[in-house]
């Protein structure tokens, strides 16, 4: 029975001094000797009138927070907090038949009682916060295994004759990561945020501007009843510098950059940021004076950049076509949407274009010069993933990710309880970008248009918004236009890729929940029916200035 | 404030020139920073300092008689009238002059332009129709003010983080002498407040102020499973001058006593009958029934039931009491108190307004929304940070000319019981909030979530303890039915929540003996006893 009490699993970043001490072994070896004890004691527990639990994990997530919004060169906000989240899970039965094997509600109800996590090391306090949920969470798991055994004995048939859910077994695995903390000198950041953000002061006709970096740093621990322990560090930062003008009628453009990395030290450089945030006011002003696309297109698109990351991301992970398995059964009782992935039925079958081979990577922490912070060696249930697992071989579905919930044949524990990691997408069928561009003038000039377009830079990262550039069919010359909006993608179009670049990129890419998904993929793909509509943005009468800027006096 | 001042008076002189001029504007900024820290069963589990200025603007079109803030009409179907407001926002925390100013005038071009639709909206509808004549001004001239209170000692002067950690944890760990306690939770919360009020009339007003809470809950689950629970609260405005931890750990070990009483204390039916209300309670109970219903700039509006809007001089409470609302005092019977301010949240000084004077109402509380029967604000403009003021209560104070002891409201309820041939009456001793309805589309009545009641048994039996009771009623028929006060007085420190926010108030009052009252039962809480033993409070 899952119950996430609290999982703090933002996008983190950590920055500073490394710093490393018995103290901070200290502290390992006291939240998990609480952790462990109160397992320990509850693993045991006795004459309750239910069954006992077969398997209980703990999960503990320390993580101090650092979030710096600055304006124009001056700090708006600063904020740092430490939070602890703790996740846990209980089952009752045995692996092929517990609480969690016929219906698809995972939640447990809530303790009122509930005690929180307390802030700092202290054994009792630990143990208390965990004692509160186990009893919930247990008491939840007991009665409906006991349910599940009245509607077996009721329809007269054994768990095998109907539908369920089991839990795999997996190996031990103990990762102990070296116990290293960082010290964040949140003031560096505060005048790194300042000194970017007064950029904008010569800039008085933008609407708003502001500049945003969030850190997270800390440790995740696991323990299970089975004896696994992991332990490692918790790291990630984002940084976005945001812009906004409006165009002649009103509407508002959005133009951002954003960065992720581990540690904040490993942001831009402070001049070479500055130069990069000129360059996209540059970009955003020229955005807002450029033409518009006027009409509905639909014909080639080229897609390029962090667009072919986010087409990728989006269409691989969506909703009801995603890679990651379902674990929903059939269940007469549920009355909730279907969440069953339209793939799990598909394995063995073509599901994208014959070049295309999707390879799982969720051990790799670099390519080229991008670290992906999607990497992890085990996962959120304890599990450590292959370091290679072939999901689509030549077009044709191999595998899905899983966690330890199987719901039906062929499913195993592949270690992707924490999601896609690192996703490796490529082609046997690489040209260069050069090839691809005149391939989407010929494809755009036999379908009888007059222009054809290129996407740079997805929606995703910016709002709603795609970067498109429109392409003049006899010369080639690519002219900026507003934003548009790109249709979403399906798995339908991918499966002709009229073309691809035999060179590959690597993007981190958010995947909801504050985490990452690191895609490595082909830097261009041209698709060959794609819908890009001209962006709905609300439209404003042009704003009345009745007093002036005070940043009018010194602006451009 | 220099900042402010300049692009106030940059922002009035542009935007008074426009089309539709405004004839009013101001910037409230409140920079504050905080510091909290909670703990429970003796483990810290929050501990934090931040820190925010947060500027709220009004920008007001047309003139004091008739403006963008106009209420709406029922028969036009408008139900709150345009209050406009683009919200509040976050200023710099840095003095950057540029950073400042760019974000005072982006509120105030915001600002203008919300004004100026509903401006528009209210003034064609006034020209097309016969409904909005009302000869009440909207805004009430007041004369600007200037006080420039020196900036006072920092939070962390004032407070020493590791020390209220060790104290906050310390005064939590108290719960665990009890086996049946499932939750024992204490919050810390100290600020230190900057306030600037700059207004285009003038008004130049800068405070210091500060404060500081001590909240103490425990939860008891009794025998049956339903929860109960106790609060705690201390105030004071600096940290120094909260009670000392002898007082703290006494009065947690009383509670303490008392959930375990309230483990096997009887469930209460609904009843009608007598009961005392003990000061505080009786306090609480004067906020509800009585001092919502004189918050002003409600008995503007058509859609509130306006219960004392025609009744200025006449007897609306006993003859023998008398209330009155005192923002200008910080103590009230030795015990520091809450409600008070030196200026109010639209610039007015604060003033001490007698409402009802030996039972004959007097006035409202006022804002700057003024009524036919009360042109001018009487310094009761309230808000939470970044809200819109509205009339709001402050340090509310009810005194009787002929009060009894405790013995003789005992009496009295005794005499009553078998008078009207109950076998008790209850006596609400504390309690830790409440509500009430004052528009006219809901019933008026109120509710109050009394946390320790006993009953008083008339054959002379001791007093028992029960539990699940909530106090009930409609206010003009309590008024009649308050029969006596008594010689004491204590006070409820608590926070209002209305539609500008959450406000401090505070609330003193002599114990009532009421003739007549009604409970129901309180909503159940309910936990199953846990199976496990709470672990050992030792680190082995």
């Amino acid at each position: 029975m899952m119950r996430i009490i609290t999982i703090f699993k933002y996008l983190t970043a950590v920055c500073g001094i490394l710093a490393s001490s018995s103290l901070f072994a200290q502290h390992d070896e006291t939240i998990l000797r609480a952790m462990q004890d109160e397992l320990k004691r509850s693993m045991d527990i006795r004459e309750t009138g239910y069954d006992k639990p077969f398997f209980i994990s703990y999960g503990l997530t320390d993580v101090t927070s650092i979030s710096v919004y600055a304006s124009l060169g001056a700090i708006v906000q600063s904020e740092e907090s430490s939070n602890r989240g703790k996740a846990m899970r209980i089952l009752v039965g045995d692996y092929s038949f517990n609480d969690e094997s016929l219906d698809n509600d995972s939640e447990s109800e809530m303790s009122s009682a509930e005690i929180q996590l307390p802030s700092d090391d202290d054994y009792a306090g630990i143990r208390r916060a965990y004692w509160t949920t186990t009893d919930a969470v247990y008491r939840g798991a007991a009665k409906k295994f006991r349910k599940h055994q009245q509607t077996l004995k009721d329809q007269h048939k054994k768990i095998e004759d109907v539908p369920h859910r089991t839990y795999a077994k997996v190996p031990v695995v103990k990762v102990m990561a070296p116990d290293e903390r960082y010290t964040i000198a949140k003031s560096d950041l505060e005048n790194y945020c300042r000194q970017i953000s007064a950029v904008f002061k010569d800039y008085p006709g933008m609407e708003s501007s502001d500049v945003v970096v969030n850190v997270l740093h800390g440790r995740d621990y696991f323990i299970n009843s089975e004896g696994s322990v992991v332990v490692r560090p918790y790291l990630l930062s984002m940084l976005q510098c945001r812009a906004e003008l409006k165009t002649e009628h009103g509407e508002p453009i959005t133009e951002s950059l954003v960065f992720y990395a581990e540690r904040p030290s490993d942001f831009p450089k402070l001049d070479l940021m500055i130069v990069q945030v000129k360059e996209m006011i540059s970009k955003l002003q020229a955005v807002v004076k450029s033409p518009a696309l006027d009409e509905e297109y639909s014909g080639p698109v080229l897609f390029m950049g962090s667009a072919v990351a986010s087409a990728w991301s989006s269409t691989l992970f969506s909703y009801r076509e995603t890679l990651v398995a379902s674990n929903d059964i059939p269940s007469s009782t549920d009355s909730r949407p279907d969440n069953t992935s339209l793939l799990d039925t598909r394995i063995g079958k073509l599901i994208l274009d014959n070049s295309i081979t999707i390879t799982a990577r969720p051990k790799q922490k670099k390519f080229g010069g991008v670290t992906l912070l999607g990497a992890y060696d085990v996962d959120e249930e304890g599990v450590e993933p292959a370091d290679e697992l072939i999901l689509v071989d030549k077009g044709v579905l191999k595998n899905q990710l899983n966690d330890r919930s199987i719901a039906r044949e062929g499913q195993r524990a592949n270690g992707h309880a924490g999601g896609p990691a690192v996703v490796d997408i490529s082609s046997s069928k690489g040209v260069t970008e050069k090839a691809l561009k005149e391939s989407l003038i010929k494809l755009a000039i036999a379908e009888g248009l007059s222009y054809a377009l290129i996407v740079r830079e997805s929606g995703d990262v910016r709002g709603n918004m795609a970067e498109v550039w429109k392409v003049d069919l006899a010369t080639g010359a690519e002219t900026l236009l507003r934003p548009a909006q790109v249709r979403r993608l399906s798995l339908k179009d991918l499966r002709k890729v009229s073309g691809i670049s035999s060179t590959q990129q690597a993007y981190n890419v958010p995947a909801g929940e504050g985490s990452l998904t690191s895609i490595i993929c082909p830097s261009s793909m041209l698709l060959e029916r794609i819908d890009v509509v001209p962006l709905r943005l609300p439209y404003e009468e042009k704003d009345v200035e009745y007093v002036t800027s005070p940043l009018a006096k010194k602006g451009k | 404030m220099s900042i402010v001042a300049d692009e106030l008076n940059r922002e009035f002189a542009g935007l008074s020139k426009a089309d539709v001029p405004a004839y009013y504007m101001h910037y409230y900024v409140n920079d504050i920073e905080y510091a909290t820290i909670s703990a429970s069963f003796g483990s810290l589990v929050h501990s934090s300092i931040n820190r925010n200025r947060i500027l709220s603007t009004q920008v007001r079109l047309g003139n004091y008689q008739f403006d963008n803030t106009h209420p709406g009409s029922i028969e036009n179907g408008e139900f709150g009238g345009f209050s406009g407001g683009a919200g509040a926002r976050v200023l710099p925390l840095d003095n950057d002059r540029d950073a400042i100013q760019t974000s005072l005038w982006q509120a105030a071009t915001n600002e203008y332009k919300l004004a100026l639709d509903a401006y528009k909206a209210l003034r064609d509808r006034r020209n097309n129709t016969d409904s909005i004549k009302s000869s009440i001004p909207d805004f009430s001239k007041e004369s600007p003010l200037e006080y420039h209170q020196a900036s006072g000692p920092s939070l962390r002067s004032l407070y020493r983080k590791e020390d209220w950690e060790k104290k906050i944890r310390s005064y939590s760990a108290r719960f665990l002498s009890s086996p049946h306690v499932v939750s024992g939770d204490v919050a810390f919360r100290f600020s230190t407040e900057q306030k600037y009020f700059l207004s285009s009339e003038g008004a130049r007003i800068r405070q210091y102020v500060t404060s500081c809470y001590v909240n103490i809950a425990g939860t008891v689950r009794a025998t049956d499973g339903d929860l109960v629970p106790l609060h705690l609260s201390y105030y004071a405005e600096v940290p120094e001058k909260l009670p000392s931890d002898d007082k703290v750990f006494a009065d947690v070990a009383n509670m303490v006593k008392l959930l375990d009483e309230l483990r096997n204390a009887p469930l209460a039916e609904p009843y009608s009958g007598p009961a005392i209300l003990l000061a505080p309670a009786a306090g609480v109970f004067f906020h509800e029934i009585f001092g919502h219903r004189i918050e002003g700039h409600r008995l503007k509006n058509e859609y509130d039931g306006q219960t004392f809007k025609s009744r200025i001089n006449e007897p609306v409470l006993p003859k023998t009491l008398t209330v009155t609302f005192d923002p200008t005092i910080n103590v009230v019977m030795g015990q520091p108190v809450n409600g008070a301010y030196q200026y109010d949240d639209e610039g007015v000084k604060s003033k001490k307004v007698v409402v009802v004077d030996k039972g004959v109402l007097k006035t409202f509380l006022m804002s700057r929304t003024p009524l036919d029967e009360v042109p001018h604000s009487n310094g009761h403009a309230r808000a939470a940070i970044g809200n819109s003021p509205v009339s709001r209560q402050s340090n509310l104070i009810v005194e009787s000319s002929k009060a009894v002891s405790m013995d003789d409201l005992r009496k009295m309820l005794l005499k009553e019981c078998r008078k009207q041939g109950k076998r008790y009456g209850y006596l609400f001793k504390e309690v830790v909030g409440g509500f009430t309805v004052t528009d006219r589309y809901n019933p008026n009545a109120f509710n109050i979530f009394p946390t320790l009641v006993y009953r008083i048994y008339a054959d002379g039996r001791p007093d028992e303890l029960v539990r699940g009771v909530d106090l009930i009623g409609t206010p003009l028929a309590m008024f009649a039915e308050i029969q006596a006060a008594a010689n004491d007085r204590d006070v409820f420190i608590g926070f209002c929540g209305a539609e500008s926010g959450s406000v401090p108030v505070s609330a003193s009052a002599p114990s009532l003996f009421v003739r007549r009252i009604e409970t129901q039962k309180k909503p159940r809480q309910y936990e199953s006893q846990l199976l496990l033993e709470r672990p050992s409070t030792s680190d082995h």
